[in-house]
Parts: structure tokens; sequence; C-alpha cells
């Protein structure tokens, strides 16, 4: 604005515009014996000062303090109450485009657009971090309960669940598999357990699957017992996990686990 | 400089679909972040996956289906 009403006055008084190589000319004379001097007097002292000074005089211009108070209008009022068609704009710093050419104006704002899609995606992972850092940790999880929906599960299938970081076996046992499981004889097993011990419903047999032999995961629907099968040692494990035949020393372990509802259980 | 004449490139146009109204400006911002994200999440990843053939634990003991290096 400063420098569009100094161009102003400069045109309307018919001096070149200080943009030319000599603006000393363009000051009035006894302005510029009053500059000199007092340039004169600072440059013994400031060397450095001078040089910034004589640069700055070609961006900065000297015009606003000579005649706006002389004439008893300030410089703003006057450049205000004096319109020209004839703007000049300060083409030391930046070069413009010549008028006509098309602007590149759809351009510049989608490569500002591209920087807003990463601005975007930063600012989400952000709340995110400070969303999801209030959530459960892993410590408070590994020690959590689970909890399984027992609806889907049909007579006679096994599903495995992951518990505290070890596979959780959930059979339901049909008929024919709980009378099996009542009619072994306790004396015969290496660790005699009755069915009725390892479970809370006859239906549901829930069971640890970490074979006690060495920790392998036995298979279920395999041995020689109708129940699971170690394949790392050959570990048989009947309907109701216990121990029959193989190297295994104890039955499958029984967590404690209870039933919520009518279809879910807890388990831990 | 291919596109001749004002208002009538492919961008200018973009520009007049997108830049006019402020919402749908942040609704494109946003979509494009997340498009934008899985898309370069995709390609790096196929890109790392390539420089580092046969060292991810998925392809021991594949058998037959790749050829697997050890630089």
């Amino acid at each position: 604005m400063m420098i569009r009403s100094v161009s102003r006055r400069l045109s309307t008084s018919l001096r070149s515009t200080f943009l030319t190589a000599e603006p000393k000319r363009s000051l009035p004379s006894a302005w510029y014996a009053e500059e000199g001097k007092f340039l004169g007097e600072r440059n013994k002292a400031l060397p450095a000062l001078r040089l910034w000074s004589e640069s700055m005089s070609q961006v900065f211009s000297t015009e606003a303090l000579s005649s706006g108070e002389e004439a008893g209008v300030p410089a703003t009022v006057a450049a205000l109450k004096s319109p020209t068609a004839n703007i000049v704009y300060d083409e030391y710093v930046h070069k413009r485009f010549p008028a006509g050419d098309p602007s590149k104006k759809a351009f510049t704002y989608f490569v500002l657009t591209g920087g807003r899609f990463i601005y975007a995606s930063a600012i989400r992972l952000a709340i995110l971090k400070f969303i999801l850092s209030m959530s459960a940790s892993k410590d408070v999880l590994a020690m959590a309960s689970l909890e399984v929906d027992l609806s889907s599960i049909e007579p006679g299938n096994t599903v495995t669940v992951k518990w505290r970081g070890k596979p959780v076996f959930i059979r339901r046992r049909t008929e024919d598999d709980v009378k099996l499981a009542n009619s072994v004889n306790l004396s015969e097993l290496r660790d005699p357990q009755p069915d009725s011990d390892r479970v809370l419903n006859p239906e549901w047999l829930v069971l640890i699957g970490v074979c006690t032999h060495l920790g392998c995961v036995p298979l279920p629907n395999a041995g020689d017992y109708h129940g699971w099968f170690c394949p790392c040692h050959g570990s048989h494990y009947d309907i109701s996990g216990r121990i029959r035949k193989g190297p295994a020393p104890y039955n499958l372990e029984v967590p404690t686990y209870k039933f919520l509802e009518e279809n879910k259980l807890l388990v831990g | 400089m291919a596109k001749a004449g004002a208002g009538s490139g492919l961008l200018e146009g973009a520009y007049r679909v997108l830049m006019r109204r402020n919402l749908v400006y942040i609704a494109f911002i946003l979509t494009g972040a997340l498009v934008g994200e899985r898309v370069l999440d995709y390609g790096i990843n196929n890109v790392w996956e390539q420089n580092n053939i046969g060292k991810r634990f998925e392809d021991i003991r594949v058998l037959g289906s790749r050829a697997s290096e050890e630089e």
C-alpha cells in the first residue's frame, strides 16, 4: 500500500520511480543534502550500516519523508484522494506473470490440497493414538477373562478359543459321550478323576488344550479313546480329557469357568 | 502448459467441482486422505516384499508355489 501510494505521487509529479538506478535524484535537493550529512556523520562510526541503508533505499521508498507534510495533507490521505489507473507493482522481489497468461490458481490449489491430505492423515493418526492409548494394555489383557458365545456350537463339536495365550477346548458333548465318560473304571486311569469332578454341566466340557507331557496341543476327534490325541509323543486322552495311553502323566487341565447366561461361558 | 485457454483444463474443471464450497472441499480432503493412505500402504508394502522375497515367516516351507531366494 505504501509503495502504491508512493508510486502514485511519483507519477503525478512526473518523476521516475524509485526503482530506477538513481534514487537519490528524485529527492528534493534540500533534503538530500540533509541526508548526506546525516549519513556522513554515521558512516564514520558504522560502515556496515551505510551499506545497508544504500541497498535498502532501492526497496523502501524515501519519498514518504519528503513532501507529504509540507502540503498539509498526510501521505495516506493524499494517496487515497488521487487514484490513478497506472498501477505499478514491486517486481524487485517477485516476478509477475505477463498480462493474459492463464492463472495457475487451480494447479496451486491442488498442490496445497495434496499437503492437506497428509495433514489430515497425520491428525487422524494422532487422535487414534491418544484414544487407543486409553484402551486396555497388553498386561491387562493377558490376565483377562474371556467370554465365549456357546449358541453356535452343535452337539459333538469342539471349539478352540485363545485365552491368556493358551488354547481352550470347548466341546459340546452328546449323550453318548457323557455315558462313555461315566462308564470308565477309575482304577484303570493313570490320573483317576470322575467325570463329574471335571465338568460343571456334563453337556459342556471345557479343557485347556495343552498336553501335560511336554506341552503340545492335542488334536480333537483323534486317538483310540474318542477324545484327543497329542501328535508329539502319542498321548491319548478320552472324551473327558483324561489320559489313557501315552507318556502324559496327568489329565488335561480344567480351567475355572462359569456359565453367565444360557449360552455364554466366562473362562477364567 | 498443455492446458490452453482459461477454464478448460482438467485442473480447472476439478477446481470448479471441488473447491467452490468448503464442505465439499473438506469431504474431498478426508476421503483423499483415507484412500491415499491405504493406496500408499499397499504400494509400499508390495515394494518391500518384492525386495525381500524369501525372508518372511510366511515364505518358509512353501512348496513349489514360489521360488525363494536367500540373499
